[in-house]
């Protein structure tokens, strides 16, 4: 089992508060944890993406 | 990852015939450290190249390990051999696995086996069956970091210029990042081909779309290529330019040793000539005295003194003789030649009698008896010097035959215009590299003002193409109503080029912190520091920094960079303090095994000042030797503390 190194952590806790995907935080860590182990599904790249919150503003104004 | 290199064997290469090097103790556990003291020409090159192969499993590939070059591992011993083999038995994770590396020296080929199991032999399969976890952690540039030649420690921050950045990519697996980043485009493209058209936009329109950015997506992937084998261009042609200065440097080594073999039977042709110049002298001087020359000589001598003692000569001798030849009551009258002696005869002898033994001719034989008095005692000295003389013409003929081979070796070796040729071909390869270079920025260019001045348009640039991508997906997004699957999915890309990016940063500043703390403790100075860790290392001040200093910085960020990382790795190096000054060196030495769980040292004799015999006192440590018996002109090993201290002690 591969342990990500601190700063990849932080690094990916402060790149989803920038996009205001905090929600997806756990999910997006165990995601990459299994990638660096090149052992995933590939449902599970779709289910991350699935819980992505867009903003308000796009989705009212389209893309 | 952890790997451990527990032994390594070799079979009819170069020097070696059979040698096996076991890095663990009685209890099958790997020593901290490994010494492995091998003097100039007795293969240390040759094991640091064949470990490099071992790690990377390139050795089946032309490009990387040329037939020429394989066929320059045969042995010295006998060049009839056609196969020789590395082995390496090593600990990965828990599992022990052997490497073979087969070479067929009459096809130029190297072939590798694989066994996985703990008994070696069973399970042996043809290939490179590592896992591919770690296949793709070794590459060969990532090899040279942990088999590394402390002679070349200027690769890291000149040659290879991405070794820096792709290793701390490796090592913390942001590159895997990269293959999420690809998934999830192709999840984008998988969802817009099972979406039904159904928007405002018709289907024709739809069509145009799809074929515009499916072209635009073409030429991108067929720039990406462009792009990646213009960088394997250029890091082959980097790679041969390296090679060659190997070549040059073993070039340089064979043609040392011979010199000093020339010079050395040259001292000793002289020495010969010395010594045969004296002996001459010597028989000379002997041959004057008789009795120097040989027995007979002193035999019939003292023959002769007996006689001249039993006879009384010479004076009473002489005078009896001819008083008795006159006598005519002696003898027959006669003369010792037979002649009658009448009365005239008789006159003639009694007149001259004592003219035939002067007073001088008394005293010559006087002292000729007075010589050979003694002559018993005496020994003839001229055959053993004449022995000795032709003993040593002979020995001169022999090592001016020696010298006459040497100086036919080095003509059939040495190639006057060698260096010449092959600095030329250096130079060819640089100019080649960078003219890819040029090319390679056409591709990768970002700058507006540069894209602006070199009037690219998107087909012919990587950034220009991936804007017209963009532009033609958001359209499709619209007309195929999976815009907000497409933009969350961009978000998250995005949050991932923003990890892999962020992370390298932050990663890069990280190991250059440790890099200078680890520096100024070795160098005892903080004026030389990295800088920046980009492509390579930037180092401040960089055109005053010596050999020794790059060394050093080279140490400290290698210890860095795989400190904190998931992987443990053997640190082997090549002449790890040759260009150090003897203080970093004593530092160097207490440093290096304070960093590595396994570090594996191939030394000099010249390295015994402040670094070799720092290890003297230090627990766990494996003292071997390796070393060329000149006179069986065979390979030699002893894995005792006291020779290795000896051999180390009398400068090998």
């Amino acid at each position: 089992m591969v342990e990500l190194h601190p700063i990849i952590k932080k690094q990916i806790e402060k790149s989803v508060y920038n996009e205001k995907q905090e929600a997806i935080k756990n999910e997006l860590e165990k995601l990459i944890e299994n990638v660096i182990e090149l052992n995933y599904d590939e449902q599970d790249i779709i289910d991350v993406i699935n819980h992505i919150q867009l903003p308000k503003e796009d989705e009212k104004d389209g893309y | 990852m952890d790997i451990r290199l527990l032994e390594i064997e070799y079979k009819n290469i170069r020097e070696f015939e059979d040698l096996k090097i076991d890095f663990t103790n009685d209890n099958s556990k790997v020593y901290p450290v490994s010494l492995v003291q091998m003097p100039t020409g007795t293969g240390k090159t040759t094991t640091i190249q064949l470990l490099r192969y071992v790690f990377n499993g390139r050795a089946n590939n032309e490009k990387f390990f040329s037939s020429e070059k394989i066929k320059s591992f045969s042995p010295q011993f006998d060049t009839n051999s056609t196969k020789g083999e590395f082995k390496v038995k090593l600990k990965i994770e828990k599992e022990i696995v052997h490497v073979f590396l087969e070479m067929d020296y009459n096809n130029g080929t190297a072939r590798y086996y694989t066994s996985k199991v703990s008994e070696e032999g069973g399970g042996k399969e043809t290939g490179y069956n590592l896992n591919i976890d770690i296949r793709s952690l070794l590459t060969p540039s990532f090899v040279e970091l942990f088999v590394f030649d402390g002679e070349k420690a200027q690769e890291i921050i000149d040659i290879t210029e991405d070794t820096a950045e792709n290793a701390i990519k490796f090592l913390y697996y942001l590159d895997r990042l990269k293959h999420l980043h690809d998934k999830i485009e192709k999840k984008i493209e998988e969802k817009r081909e099972s979406t039904s058209v159904t928007t405002t936009q018709t289907e024709q329109g739809l069509s145009q779309i799809k074929t515009r950015l499916k072209k635009r997506r073409r030429i991108y992937k067929e720039l990406q290529q462009e792009k990646t084998k213009l960088e394997d261009l250029i890091k082959d042609k980097k790679f041969k330019i390296k090679e060659i200065k190997d070549e040059v440097d073993e070039y340089d080594e064979i043609d040392e040793d011979l010199r000093k073999e020339i010079l050395s039977t040259k001292n000793d042709i002289k020495n010969i000539n010395q010594d045969i110049k004296d002996n001459t002298k010597e028989i000379l001087t002997n041959f004057r005295n008789p009795i120097h020359i040989n027995t007979s000589i002193i035999n019939r001598l003292e023959d002769l003194r007996t006689k001249m003692r039993s006879l009384k000569l010479p004076r009473s001798t002489a005078k009896e003789f001819f008083e008795e030849l006159l006598d005519e009551n002696i003898g027959d009258n006669k003369c010792i030649c037979g002649r009658k002696l009448d009365k005239e005869n008789k006159k003639y002898i009694k007149e001259k009698m004592n003219d035939f033994l002067s007073a001088q001719q008394i005293s010559i034989i006087n002292a000729v008896k007075s010589s050979i008095r003694n002559i018993s005692d005496e020994k003839p000295v001229l055959p053993e010097l004449v022995y000795d003389g032709k003993e040593m013409r002979k020995k001169l003929n022999k090592k001016q035959d020696e010298l006459g081979r040497l100086r036919v070796k080095r003509n059939s070796d040495i190639d006057e215009d060698y260096r010449e040729k092959k600095e030329k071909k250096i130079e060819e390869l640089k100019d080649e590299v960078k003219e890819k270079k040029q090319l390679l920025e056409l591709i990768t260019e970002s700058d507006p003002n540069e894209l602006e001045d070199l009037r690219l348009n998107w087909k012919d640039n990587l950034y220009l193409c991936k804007k017209e991508i963009d532009k033609f997906d958001k359209k499709l997004g619209e007309a195929t109503g999976t815009i907000d699957f497409t933009k969350k999915a961009r978000i998250l890309k995005r949050i991932l080029d923003n990890i892999q990016t962020g992370s390298l940063e932050k990663l890069k500043e990280e190991i250059k912190e440790k890099t200078n703390n680890k520096t100024k403790r070795i160098l005892n100075r903080d004026d030389i520091l990295v800088e920046k860790i980009s492509k390579s290392l930037e180092i401040e001040g960089h055109t005053g920094v010596s050999e020794g200093q790059t060394l050093s910085i080279a140490y400290a960020f290698l210890s860095s960079l795989f400190e904190k990382s998931p992987h443990n790795l053997p640190f082997i190096v090549d002449t790890p303090a040759g260009p150090l000054d003897l203080e970093v060196r004593a530092e160097v030495a207490e440093l290096l095994p304070e960093l590595f769980d396994q570090l594996v040292i191939f030394i000099t004799s010249a390295e015994k000042p402040s670094f070799g015999e720092k290890f003297y006192d230090r627990k766990n440590v494996r003292f071997m030797t390796v070393w060329k018996d000149k006179q069986k002109n065979e390979i030699r090993f002893d894995d005792t503390p006291k020779f290795f201290k000896e051999f180390h002690e009398n400068g090998g």
